[in-house]
Order: structure tokens, then sequence, then C-alpha cells
């Protein structure tokens, strides 16, 4: 609460009529400083091979 | 409090909705703006900046919706860790807890004519004092640059399995970008 850091997990199964259906897994880790986030984690799924990835984002008010 | 971890959660669901993880940040009550930069352009845990195994197995609609179907040729090197995107987005958060967001991000799908995938979605978020929280929505992916669902130039093939043929890290392929369903 509050220290602007944010584990965030996710599991999903897509049933897609124009496509396989498979699973979604993922976990990753995001820190704000102030309008800055900066995060990371790792994504899989039962099709293939799991990605690591990192993302930096400035968001601010209009 | 309670307007922070609204705001919060809402971000949470619009990333989620939009890019599956990339754009998980705090979002403010009000309207306001991003960009970003992020090492894999990942949508519902597949990569949309590389050649992963997913649009070749069954084609390309099997992200884009596109039932249109096109022979495609593609030489690329097995799943990158490393294929950075950029995205952007806009976002509306009332105090009501309806919500309205934009989301655009760069793609590189071999054999893929669109540039740019750019989402769309509007909702409606409660948080329950009792700390349950209901959100429901609606989300429009867009893939601007994508000719083969709007020049004709699509025939439908049958379904068949690709052709693979491995040679070290690089793969040749040619598989039906789509089924005609």
């Amino acid at each position: 609460m509050g220290s602007d850091l944010q584990l965030n997990l996710i599991a999903g199964h897509y049933s897609l009529d124009t496509g396989p259906d498979y699973e979604d897994y993922g976990v990753w880790l995001s820190k704000a400083f102030g309008g800055l986030t900066v995060g990371g984690g790792v994504a899989d799924t039962s099709l293939d091979s799991a990605i690591a990835y990192l993302y930096l984002s400035y968001r601010f008010p209009l | 409090m309670t307007g922070l971890r609204r705001a919060a959660f809402a971000g949470a669901f619009l990333a989620a909705a939009s890019t599956g993880a990339v754009v998980a940040d705090e979002i403010p009550e009000g309207a306001s703006v991003y960009v970003g930069v992020t090492t894999n352009a990942l949508f519902r845990g597949v990569s949309q900046t590389t050649d992963q195994d997913f649009y070749h197995r069954d084609g390309m609609s099997a992200m884009t919706g596109n039932k249109h179907s096109t022979a495609t040729t593609t030489t690329a090197t097995d799943d990158e860790m490393f294929a950075p995107a950029l995205y952007g987005g806009f976002d509306y958060l009332h105090s009501s807890g309806l919500y309205a967001s934009v989301y655009a991000t760069s793609i590189d799908i071999p054999g893929f004519d669109a540039f740019a995938r750019v989402d769309g979605s509007a909702g409606y978020y409660h948080h329950f004092d009792s700390g349950w929280r209901i959100d429901g929505g609606a989300v429009v992916y867009t893939y601007p640059g994508e000719t083969a669902a709007i020049s004709g130039k699509c025939t439908p093939v049958p379904v068949s399995g690709p052709s693979v043929a491995r040679s070290g890290t690089t793969r040749s392929m040619t598989t039906p970008t789509s089924r005609d369903d």
C-alpha cells in the first residue's frame, strides 16, 4: 500500500475461433517513481517459449 | 486512498486488457497520456515483435481475427528475447468509475503488413468497501496498415499444418495466414 511497488500475476485461457486455444501465465514487477514507471517480468504460454522483458514508461496528466 | 486504489486497479485493468503487462502503472483520475519502450511487445502472452511459432502454426488470424487467407513465406530467426517496441496511450478515468482508453504499440510480425496495433477500450469499474472490485468493459483491437484484410488480395486456402524446414537457428516456412472458418 502506497509503496508504488506492484507485483502482478496473470493466468488466462484463450479460446479463439480463428486460432489455437492456449494458456497464458505471467508475472511482472513494477515500481513507480512519480510519473516514471519501470518494470519487468516473464510471460509464458502453452504455445511457445517463455519471454522475459523489461519496460519503461512515463505518464503525465493533461 | 480509495481514489488512489481505484485508479491503480483501473490502470492494471486497462493494461491487462491492452497489453497483458507492459503498462501496468497507476493512472490518475481525469485524463492522462503516457509513452514508453519495452524490450518485447507482448499481447496475451505472445510476442508481436518476434517470429514466434504462434503466428505460423495457425496463421496471423489467431491474433488479428482476420479470416482472410494468404500464403506467407517467411524466413526469420527463432524467438528473440530482445525485440523492442515503442508504445503510448491516452486514458480517461472519471470519478464515477467510467473509463476510456486508447493504446498504440509498434509491432513487427514477419509476413504481416501492419506496423502497429491500436486498441480502444471503455468500461466501468467499482471498488466496494469490502475490498472486492468489479469491472466490465469492451476492448477493440485494430491493426492499421494491414492490407491483407482490406485490399481483397486474400485468397481462401485449405487448412493445413505448416511446412517447416530448419537449418541451424533459421527457419523457412510456408503456411496459410488464416483459415476460412
